[in-house]
């Protein structure tokens, strides 16, 4: 028994230095082969694609893939007699990146050439040399009139890594107050530009509603006959002319951030470390506990009662909103088409006693709503999101990577059928040509976005979970029901904090 | 010089050597394919796993892997301010909350749900396919049924009682919607091979029994548990390992769920330990993968420990006849010694009298 | 609370209570042996326990039966039920199929044409049988070997098998990633398959099973010279069919149910590769598609096929798995 266990032990371990071995190896396995110099000309002087097929992952989902695909089509017909052409694959967020990742590790044929994601991450795919710069493939097509200038600068930085064009912005956009625009209209009250003008908006709600004063109506798409308008204080004991909650809307994302620059402050400082701890934002953030108790008051005007309600979720969000018992609600821009077609269809029709009609849905963006001093520089920007393209390192070929550039120049150039989805563009000369302003869906909703040069994204940091998430989770804990016992500056301290240790833990790795 | 043998040397020689590779011939094709794909599909990673957790493990560029050594395992069991350290050991604490309340209702339910069936009242084969069917939903099927149940605003749950508690955001009430969902549908395999297992009791067990006098429940703990031991000791081995790997209930329901503070550091409240990993490998850091196959490897072991602790104690005591020679011994001793005793009391009677004579 | 719940608890309770009081009162008759000797005398006095399972199983199953079926009901909810007349199990606007409709049209918006549901149905089906059918062969193969050869390390052996059982799948998911498309197997169903034949738990329920079967079977059988391919085929194979079909089952189950495997390693570039369940979550999980009664509607075609696999077997299940018994 003794001999057979001994010779089993060193069967096993003989194996297990074979696998060990096997496995050292595969995980030490250098990446990466040089790019190959294959470029071709005719004898126009034009580059000769002769057949390229770029394959483009992209993170965009419904609606919004549909819109570009349009742009794609025109791409491919534009480029058909040089003989590139592009085929775009929709990918769900949840793993593009891990799935990006892998796939150009371990499966390079599949992977992607093209690569079209949310520009805060182009730092860290850039760290893991995941995007090549694309510089000297704009330089060697001729007569080509690439420039970083053409962008909004805000964008453009964020695409910038190491001094070199990591990636071409597409678009930006930001989080929307969508507001019962018609109830606003009906009770003589103006669309508030300002956080003050806000606030006094909301006062007047509420101190209307308790008088019994106040004009509202349901839009019920199934029966008209619960849409007329009615003073009754039939929502409730008390109004809530706001909809913010911890787990309701994607507020979370937006707000804090638009708060904090919009006081002055930076999302991302040195190092790509978070610079988000700012007192304005523990000022903002009491304010909305303020908002959450209905005491304290604005600028000395004390509030009327609670703008918001507490134990909204995800469908309160639309819920309230269409049956009258809010009037600002945030969601993203997204269901900016899809909800102003609804509401108009319902209730963009139906006249009061008076036989006059009301606008039911309006878009609110962001500017001016969370700064303390609305006359500085800062009090109009607003965070935004944008999407980049960029060029996989699983290019070797000159000419792929030439067409690839080609592409991500084009697409952003004439993006225009694509920003129909809710998006504004990155490229100047599309937001400031008068056919863009006059197309029906940028005067029926995206004007109220405002201009691109509002927008400021997070900035160039690697460790974009870390400052993003935690600043959302500032936001989430300001209106946790269990964390009401801590103080504004407790929470951003803590969150703070936490997101610190988590950068240390990983470069501890 | 060559060595000389008897012609039925030789033969016995090549019989044992045809013997032996008929025996482990057959042996090694019986088992080749499985084998193939055991060490390939499960050894082979195992291994690789192994080996990432000693290196900093960059998935997007593996010219980035740095050698670590054990420093990610000294990391999470003795860094006390590192993110790692504090998110994997609250996971796990929240982890083996679930388990010691899991197991037990996951063994004792089916327990008592099999003995009921196998009374075999009328209908009972309806009873048994209604009881295992929630066990064949895909988790995603019953977490989203749940999420309708136990919605805030619009659950049927709360419309039925006329509240709007907050089953999902709530600490206490998140972790009890995981338990009742884990209840509904994650028992079933337990429940038949438990059944199995009672209908496979010996009849004359019970006969034996209640002609003791041993009735009722009394009949249940004495008699009908021993019988089933060994279904039991599977269930409970494959129960603890499942429910360790607590996940999709978690994920489909809250996501880590409610937010909450632990000296000052932010935490899920129903966060499990593989939720924790899979939320690392999720979250879009390529750096981390070395450090989260050492955690892997650490709940391995520990839910290697805790398993090879539960088999011993439930292991089959093999007394044989060591008993029951203990007992003839001691019959034969004891018999051997009275046997003495009335000798010697007899020796001593006869020496008395003996004695007596002589004194008369 | 609302009043027909709390009836509801009532009447379960005072069912209990009667219950309890019966079993008492059974009891003490049957101490003081004064049990009435009528018809229903003798059917409690002969049958208490099995009155005793049949109202605690019918109130159990009725209570377990609840979110099945306000899942169904559900399903055929329409979202303007949901929003304003919630907890409504007959919703007021009478059932609905839209949500199917909806979840069968839903237009994928990168081709243009509807997702291939039928395709994923023949994928899910396609690896389900195969990890079936392949599993039992090579486990009953293995199991055999582990129970009726003898060879060195058996033991050892299976001890190693069990202990990998203990690590968790997550550590080792990234390496199979990599093993995986080292093989060349990265986008095929194939991935879904052969990983699945190495696991120890198609191996064990058989090799318990086959730890029952009596030895002497076995020898006799040897001694008659049959080849151990032959006694695995004539003797043991027709022996285990139980178990097989209980193994079998849950192998088809845990291969149709799998959604997070499946979801890496067919990544989401090429749609017709889906199975089922990746399918229906991407569906019921998009950013247009936020109503209950979709995800309501997606849960239940997740599961109907499983469903109807189960009905026509259950009967067999525990029949198959204490036919013969699974022993020591």
């Amino acid at each position: 028994m003794m001999k057979n266990a001994k010779m089993f032990f060193r069967v096993v371990a003989l194996c297990m230095v074979l696998v060990f071995s096997l496995s050292f190896a595969t995980a030490c396995n250098p990446s990466g082969s040089g790019m190959v110099n294959d470029l071709k000309f005719d004898e126009y002087g034009e580059i000769i694609f002769d057949g390229t097929e770029l394959t483009v992952w992209s993170v965009i989902g419904e609606p919004d893939n549909a819109y570009l695909d349009v742009v794609n089509k025109q791409f491919n017909d534009y480029y058909a007699s040089n003989g590139l052409s592009a085929k775009i694959v929709s990918l769900s967020v949840g793993d593009f990146y891990t799935q990006l990742a892998n796939t150009i590790n371990t499966d390079p044929e599949s992977a992607p050439d093209v690569v079209i994601y949310h520009s805060e991450r182009l730092t860290d795919l850039a760290n893991s040399k995941i995007i090549l710069p694309m510089d000297e493939y704009f330089e060697a097509i001729p007569n080509n009139d690439f420039s970083t200038d053409n962008y909004y600068r805000s964008l453009m930085q964020e695409c910038m890594y190491d001094g070199k064009v990591y990636g071409v912005p597409l678009d930006v956009h930001g989080g929307m107050w969508y507001v019962r625009t018609d109830i606003l209209e009906k009770n003589g009250l103006e669309m508030p530009t300002s956080l003050s003008e806000f606030v006094e908006v909301c006062n007047q709600l509420i101190t209307l509603y308790e008088e019994g004063r106040l004009w509202h109506r349901a839009m019920d798409k199934t029966n008209p006959a619960n849409c007329n308008w009615t003073q009754a204080k039939d929502l409730g004991e008390h109004f809530y002319p706001v909809v913010m909650s911890d787990e309701g809307g994607i507020e979370n994302g937006w707000i804090p951030q638009t708060a904090v620059l919009q006081n002055g402050g930076k999302l991302v400082g040195e190092n790509g470390r978070p610079a988000w701890n700012t007192d304005a934002l523990v000022e903002v953030m009491t304010m909305f506990r303020n908002w959450q108790s209905g005491e304290g008051d604005f600028n000395g005007t004390p509030y009327a009662g609670k703008f918001v309600e507490g134990n909204d979720d995800a469908q309160t969000v639309w819920s309230k909103l269409s049956s009258g018992a809010a009037v600002f609600s945030c969601e993203g821009p997204w269901f900016a088409e899809q909800r102003l077609e609804e509401y108009n269809a319902v209730l963009g029709s139906l006249t009061d006693s008076q036989g006059k009609t009301y606008s039911p849905l309006g878009l609110l963006n962001m500017s001016k709503l969370y700064a303390l001093d609305e006359n500085s520089a800062d009090a109009s920007k607003i965070y935004g999101v944008g999407h980049t393209f960029s060029i996989s390192r699983t290019v070797t070929s000159m000419t792929k990577a030439v067409g690839a550039a080609l592409y991500a120049q084009y697409m952003t150039e004439h993006s225009m059928d694509y920003l129909q989805g809710g998006h504004l563009p990155a490229y100047k000369a599309i937001y400031e040509s008068e056919e863009f302003k006059s197309q029906p869906f940028y005067q029926q909703y995206l004007q109220a976005f405002g201009s691109p040069e509002n927008y400021v994204t997070l900035g160039n940091t690697a460790y974009y979970t870390e400052v993003y998430e935690q600043l959302k989770g500032v936001y989430i804990d300001i209106f946790t029901a269990s964390k009401l016992n801590k103080t504004p500056q407790e929470i951003v301290t803590d969150r703070f904090n936490t997101a610190l240790a988590l950068i240390e833990a990983d470069e501890e790795l | 010089m060559k060595k000389l043998t008897t012609i039925s040397d030789y033969a016995l020689h090549t019989e044992k050597k045809r013997e032996f590779l008929k025996r482990y011939g057959v042996a090694f094709v019986f088992l080749a394919p499985f084998l193939f794909f055991f060490l390939l599909f499960c050894v082979y990673p195992l291994f690789y796993g192994i080996v990432m957790s000693l290196f900093k493990f960059n998935i997007a560029d593996y010219t980035q892997n740095e050698w670590r050594g054990l420093k990610n395992f000294i990391t999470l069991l003795f860094s006390y301010s590192n993110t790692y350290y504090q998110n994997f050991w609250y996971s796990m604490k929240n982890t083996l909350w679930f388990v010691v309340i899991l197991v037990p209702l996951a063994i004792v339910v089916p327990l008592v749900m099999a003995i009921l069936v196998n009374a075999q009242p009328k209908g009972y084969k309806i009873f048994r396919a209604i009881i295992y069917l929630p066990s064949i939903l895909p988790v995603s099927a019953s977490g989203v049924i749940f999420v309708s149940l136990f919605g805030t605003n619009f659950g049927y749950l709360n419309q039925w009682m006329g509240t709007t508690i907050d089953w999902l955001g709530g600490v206490e009430t998140a972790k009890l919607v995981i338990i009742l969902l884990c209840m509904w549908g994650g028992w079933g395999g337990n429940f038949i091979i438990l059944s199995a297992g009672l209908k496979n009791v010996n009849k004359s067990l019970y006969e034996a029994a209640s002609v003791d006098g041993c009735v009722g429940f009394r009949r249940t703990l004495a008699v009908t548990l021993p019988a089933i031991k060994q279904q039991l000791v599977l269930c409970i081995f494959t129960t603890i390992i499942g429910y360790f790997g607590l996940y999709g209930q978690v994920y489909v329901l809250t996501n880590g769920g409610p937010n909450i503070d632990v000296n000052g550091q932010a935490y899920g409240a129903t966060m499990t330990i593989m939720w924790y990993l899979q939320s690392c490998i999720q979250g879009g850091n390529f750096n981390v993968y070395g450090m989260v196959s050492a955690m892997g490897l650490l709940l391995g072991a520990f839910i290697g420990i805790l398993t090879g602790i539960q088999l011993w104690l439930t292991r089959d005591k093999k007394s044989g006849t060591k008993i029951s020679a203990q007992f003839s011994q001691y019959v034969a001793e004891k018999k051997l010694s009275t046997a003495t005793q009335s000798a010697t009391t007899v020796t001593v009677n006869t020496q008395d009298v003996t004695k007596e004579k002589d004194n008369e | 609370m609302s009043s027909t719940l709390i009836w509801a608890i009532a009447v379960v309770v005072a069912i209990l209570l009667a219950l309890v009081v019966l079993d008492c009162v059974v009891m003490s008759l049957k101490k003081r042996r004064m049990m009435p000797t009528g018809k229903l005398g003798q059917y409690f006095s002969r049958n208490l326990l099995k009155f005793n399972a049949f109202v605690i199983l019918f109130i159990f199953c009725a209570v377990w039966l609840v979110p099945l079926i306000v899942g169904v009901l559900g399903s055929f909810t329409s979202q303007y039920t949901f929003e304003n007349a919630p907890g409504q199990l007959i919703p007021p606007d009478g059932f609905t199929f839209q949500n199917y409709i909806d979840l069968f049209t839903k237009i994928d918006m990168s081709t243009g044409e509807a997702y291939p549901i039928a395709r994923w149905v023949l994928n899910s089906f396609i690896v389900a049988t195969a990890c079936t059918l392949f599993g039992l062969l090579i486990g009953g193969l293995a199991a055999y070997a582990f129970v009726f050869l003898r060879f060195k390390f058996r033991n050892v052996l299976f001890a190693f098998l069990l202990f990998t059982m203990v690590i968790p799948g997550v550590a080792t998911m990234t390496p199979q990633l990599a093993n995986i498309s080292n093989l060349g197997m990265a986008r095929s169903l194939w991935a879904l398959i052969l990983p699945s034949l190495g696991g120890v738990g198609g191996l064990y329920l058989i090799r318990q099973f086959f730890l029952g079967i009596p030895k002497e079977l076995i020898e006799s059988a040897r001694m008659d010279g049959m080849s151990d391919f032959s006694i695995f085929r004539k003797i043991v194979l027709p022996l285990g069919k139980s178990v097989f079909l209980v193994q079998g089952l849950f192998t088809f189950m845990g291969s149709w149910n799998d959604l997070l495997w499946p979801q890496i390693i067919l990544g989401t570039a090429d749609k017709s590769l889906w199975t089922l369940q990746v399918g229906i979550a991407y569906i019921s999980s998009s950013k247009t598609a936020n109503t209950i009664g979709l995800g309501l509607a997606s849960a239940i075609i997740s599961a109907i096929p499983m469903l109807i696999l189960y009905i026509i077997t259950q009967n067999k299940i525990v029949e198959g798995v204490s036919g013969t018994g699974i022993k020591a």
